[in-house]
C-alpha cells in the first residue's frame, strides 16, 4: 500500500517537479555561460584571486535555488488536496492515517532531495571546470546549507498546506522561515563548516511535525 | 500519543527558533553606539592615554592613566607620532622628545602598525589553500599577479590559471628546491599576505611536517628557499606577514600558546612580546611602532591591555582597564532576567557561523518564574488540566519565554 501510496505522490507532483527540475538545470546552465564569458572578458588570476582572496561567490545565485523547488512541490503536492478536501479521502486508506502522511512527505522529500543531489554534482563539475580543485569543493561546502534550506522549505510549505486554520498557517509558516533563515547567516565561503550540523539535526523534528496539522485536519479541531 | 509527540517537535523548533531572533531582535532595540576605546602611550609624558565614547552621540572623555582630562587638541599633541600631520598643520615639526628631534620623514619612516584580529588567525576562518606566489623582483614598478597558483600537498605544485591544469615543470622546480632545503612534506601551515598592493613581495613562510619553517620566494621565476631558524617545536600557529619598507620584521608569529613573537629580517630571529592576559581567540592586537617606543595594545569586548616597550621590546610600562562599552548595562541584566539563554549564530571572532548555546546564569530564574506564573495562568483560563498537560509547564521551567510563547501558541488538542 505504501508503494502504491507513493507512486500517487509522483503521479500528483510530476508536472511540477519536472518544472522544478527544468529551473535547476536552467540556472546551472547559466552558471557555466556566466562562468565562461568572465574567464573570456577577464584575466584567469583575477578571477582566482577574487574567488580565493576576497571570497566572492560566483554562484552564489543558487542559493535560494532549492527553496524556491523545495516550496513548489510542497504546494503541487499538498495545496489542491486541501483545497479540495480530497486530502479527507487518502486519510481513509486503509493504511494508518500517520504512516500515509509521513509517506507523502516522503515522496516529496524524495523528491527535492534528488534535485539537490543533482545541484550538488552539476555545482563541482562546473566549479571544477574552471577553478581548481578545493575551489570545487569549497563550493559544495558553502552550498550545503543552501541545499538543505530546500528540504526545510519543503517539510515547511508541507506543515503550512496541511493546517486547518488561518491563523495557525501563520505561526507555521514563521516557524518554518525563521528556521530556514538559520541557513542564509553568512556571506563568506564555507562560513557553515562547523555549524551546519546542528540545525540540520533539529531541523529533522519538522518530519513528525506535519502529523499535528494532519491529525487537526482528520478531526477538524481548531 | 503520536499527534502530541508532534506537537512537542513544533514546539522544539518554535524555541530553536525563538531563541536565535528574540534575542537578536533584543539587542537590535536595546543597543546604544558605542565605539572601542583608542589607548596609547605618551611619549611625550610617559603615561598611557585613552580617548574612549561613553554615550550617545559624541560623548567622549579623554583622559591619561592618572585621571587627567584632556581635550582633543592637547590629546593629538600627547601621542604625535600618530598625529603627526596635524603636528605638521599646527607648526609644531620638528619636535623634540627626550632630547632626540623628529621631523615628519623621520616620523614616517619609522612608523609601523601590525594588526591580528582572532578572524586573521589561520583556524579561525576558512581559506582555500591555493595561492599565488608573486616574482619578487618583477622588473617592473607594481607587482603583479602570476598565471599560476600553488597548492602544498605531498610537493609543491603548481596550476596554471587559464588551463586550470598542474604546471609539471615549474611542479618539479619548486618541489626539488623545497626537498634540497630539507623541506619535509605536507606541509603544517602556508603564510603570506596575497596582495599586490604591498611595496614588494617577501614570498611564504611554509611550516613543513617536522615543524621546520621555511622562507619560499620566486626571483626572476626561479625557487629561493631558506629553511630558517625558527625552532622546530615552538608549536607555530599562526604567521601574519606584512612587507614593510622598513625591512625589520617579517610578520607576526603566533604560537598554539598564545605567545606573540616578531620574525626579524636579522637571520629570522624572533622577539616575544611581553604580552600578558592576552588570548588570541578573543582579542584584538596592534602593536603601534613609532620611533621611540613599540606599544602593543590588545582588547576583547570588556578589558583593553596595553604594554609599552623600548626599542628592544623591553617592558616599560603596563596599563589595562574595563572599557566603557564593556560595563554591564540595565539592558544587560534585563536581556539575562528575560532570556534564559539564546543561541549564537554568528561570530565577528571568527570566519564560521556558529551554532551554540549560550546560558544566561542565574538571572534568568526570574524570567522563567515569571513565564511559569503566566503558564499557569493561562491553562486555567483555557481550562486544560495541569496533571494532563504538565510537560508543557515542563517546557517553560527549562526554556522560560520561548517555552511560554510556544506552549500558547502551539495549543494542545482536546
Amino acid at each position: 500500500m505504501l508503494s502504491s501510496i507513493l507512486y500517487k505522490e509522483w503521479l500528483k507532483v510530476r508536472l511540477f517537479w519536472g518544472v522544478a527540475l527544468v529551473l535547476n538545470i536552467g540556472v546551472f546552465v547559466y552558471l557555466f555561460v556566466d562562468l565562461r564569458h568572465l574567464f573570456t572578458i577577464e584575466h584567469a588570476e583575477m578571477i582566482w584571486y577574487q574567488a580565493f582572496k576576497i571570497g566572492t561567490l560566483h554562484y552564489a545565485y543558487m542559493k535560494y535555488l532549492l527553496v524556491i523547488t523545495g516550496v513548489i512541490i510542497g504546494a503541487a503536492q499538498f495545496t489542491p488536496e486541501m483545497i479540495g478536501h480530497r486530502f479527507r479521502l487518502s486519510l481513509h486508506l486503509p493504511v494508518r492515517p500517520n504512516s500515509m502522511v509521513l509517506c507523502c512527505v516522503l515522496a516529496g522529500l524524495l523528491g527535492v532531495a534528488v534535485i539537490g543531489m543533482l545541484d550538488a554534482f552539476m555545482l563541482y563539475t562546473i566549479i571544477a571546470r574552471f577553478f581548481p580543485r578545493e575551489g570545487a569543493e569549497s563550493a559544495l561546502l558553502t552550498a550545503l546549507p543552501w541545499l538543505f534550506s530546500g528540504l526545510v522549505a519543503y517539510l515547511g510549505t508541507a506543515l503550512t498546506a496541511m493546517e486547518p486554520r488561518l491563523s495557525r498557517k501563520f505561526v507555521y509558516l514563521a516557524i518554518a522561515g525563521g528556521f530556514l533563515w538559520l541557513f542564509y547567516q553568512g556571506n563568506d565561503y564555507e562560513t557553515y563548516n562547523w555549524a551546519l550540523w546542528k540545525p540540520a539535526l533539529i531541523s529533522m523534528l519538522f518530519i513528525p511535525s506535519v502529523i499535528l496539522p494532519a491529525y487537526r485536519y482528520r478531526n477538524r479541531s481548531s | 500519543m503520536v499527534p502530541r509527540l508532534a506537537r512537542y517537535a513544533l514546539i522544539v523548533l518554535a524555541i530553536v527558533v525563538m531563541s536565535v531572533y528574540m534575542p537578536f531582535l533584543y539587542h537590535k532595540v536595546s543597543e546604544k553606539k558605542v565605539g572601542k576605546t583608542q589607548l596609547f602611550f605618551s611619549p611625550v609624558i610617559k603615561k598611557f592615554v585613552f580617548r574612549e565614547m561613553v554615550g550617545e552621540g559624541h560623548n567622549f572623555v579623554t583622559q591619561d592613566e592618572s585621571g587627567n582630562d584632556y581635550d582633543r587638541m592637547t590629546f593629538e599633541t600627547l601621542i604625535p607620532f600618530v598625529y603627526y600631520k596635524n603636528m605638521e598643520l599646527w607648526g609644531k615639526l620638528p619636535m623634540t622628545i627626550d632630547g632626540r628631534t623628529f621631523d615628519k620623514q623621520t616620523i614616517k619612516e619609522n612608523r609601523q602598525v601590525f594588526e591580528l584580529k582572532p578572524r586573521m588567525i589561520a583556524d579561525r576562518s576558512p581559506r582555500i589553500q591555493v595561492f599565488p606566489l608573486l616574482e619578487s623582483k618583477p622588473g617592473v614598478t607594481r607587482l603583479r599577479f602570476p598565471e599560476d597558483a600553488f597548492r602544498m600537498t605531498d610537493r609543491m605544485e603548481f596550476i596554471n590559471v587559464d588551463t586550470n591544469t598542474v604546471d609539471q615543470g615549474l611542479t618539479d622546480k619548486f618541489t626539488n628546491a623545497m626537498k634540497q632545503a630539507g623541506f619535509v612534506f605536507p606541509a603544517r601551515l602556508t603564510a603570506g599576505r596575497v596582495s599586490i598592493l604591498k611595496p614588494f613581495d617577501e614570498g611564504f613562510f611554509v611550516v613543513d611536517a617536522n615543524g621546520c619553517t621555511y622562507h619560499v620566494k620566486r626571483v626572476r621565476g626561479e625557487p629561493v628557499v631558506v629553511k630558517t631558524p625558527i625552532p622546530s617545536d615552538l608549536g607555530i600557529r599562526n604567521i601574519k606577514m606584512m612587507e614593510n619598507k622598513k625591512k625589520e620584521i617579517y610578520g607576526m608569529l603566533l604560537t598554539n600558546k598564545g605567545d606573540i613573537h616578531l620574525i626579524t629580517y636579522d637571520g629570522y630571529g624572533l622577539i616575544k612580546l611581553p604580552l600578558m592576559d592576552y588570548n588570541p581567540d578573543t582579542m584584538d592586537l596592534k602593536l603601534l611602532i613609532n620611533p621611540l617606543y613599540r606599544t602593543a595594545v590588545y582588547s576583547d569586548d570588556h578589558t583593553i591591555h596595553a604594554v609599552a616597550m623600548d626599542s628592544r621590546y623591553r617592558p616599560i610600562s603596563r596599563y589595562q582597564r574595563v572599557m566603557f562599552s564593556g560595563r554591564t548595562t540595565m539592558a544587560d541584566t534585563v536581556f539575562k532576567a528575560l532570556f534564559p539563554f539564546w543561541i549564537k549564530t554568528t561570530d565577528k571572532t571568527s570566519g564560521y557561523s556558529r551554532f551554540d548555546v549560550i546560558w544566561n546564569g542565574r538571572l534568568a530564574l526570574i524570567g522563567i518564574a515569571l513565564s511559569l506564573f503566566f503558564g499557569i495562568t493561562v491553562m486555567y483560563a483555557r481550562k486544560f488540566s495541569i496533571r494532563k498537560y504538565w510537560p508543557d509547564l515542563a517546557i517553560i521551567m527549562f526554556t522560560g519565554i520561548y517555552g511560554l510563547i510556544s506552549v500558547s501558541i502551539i495549543e494542545p488538542e482536546r
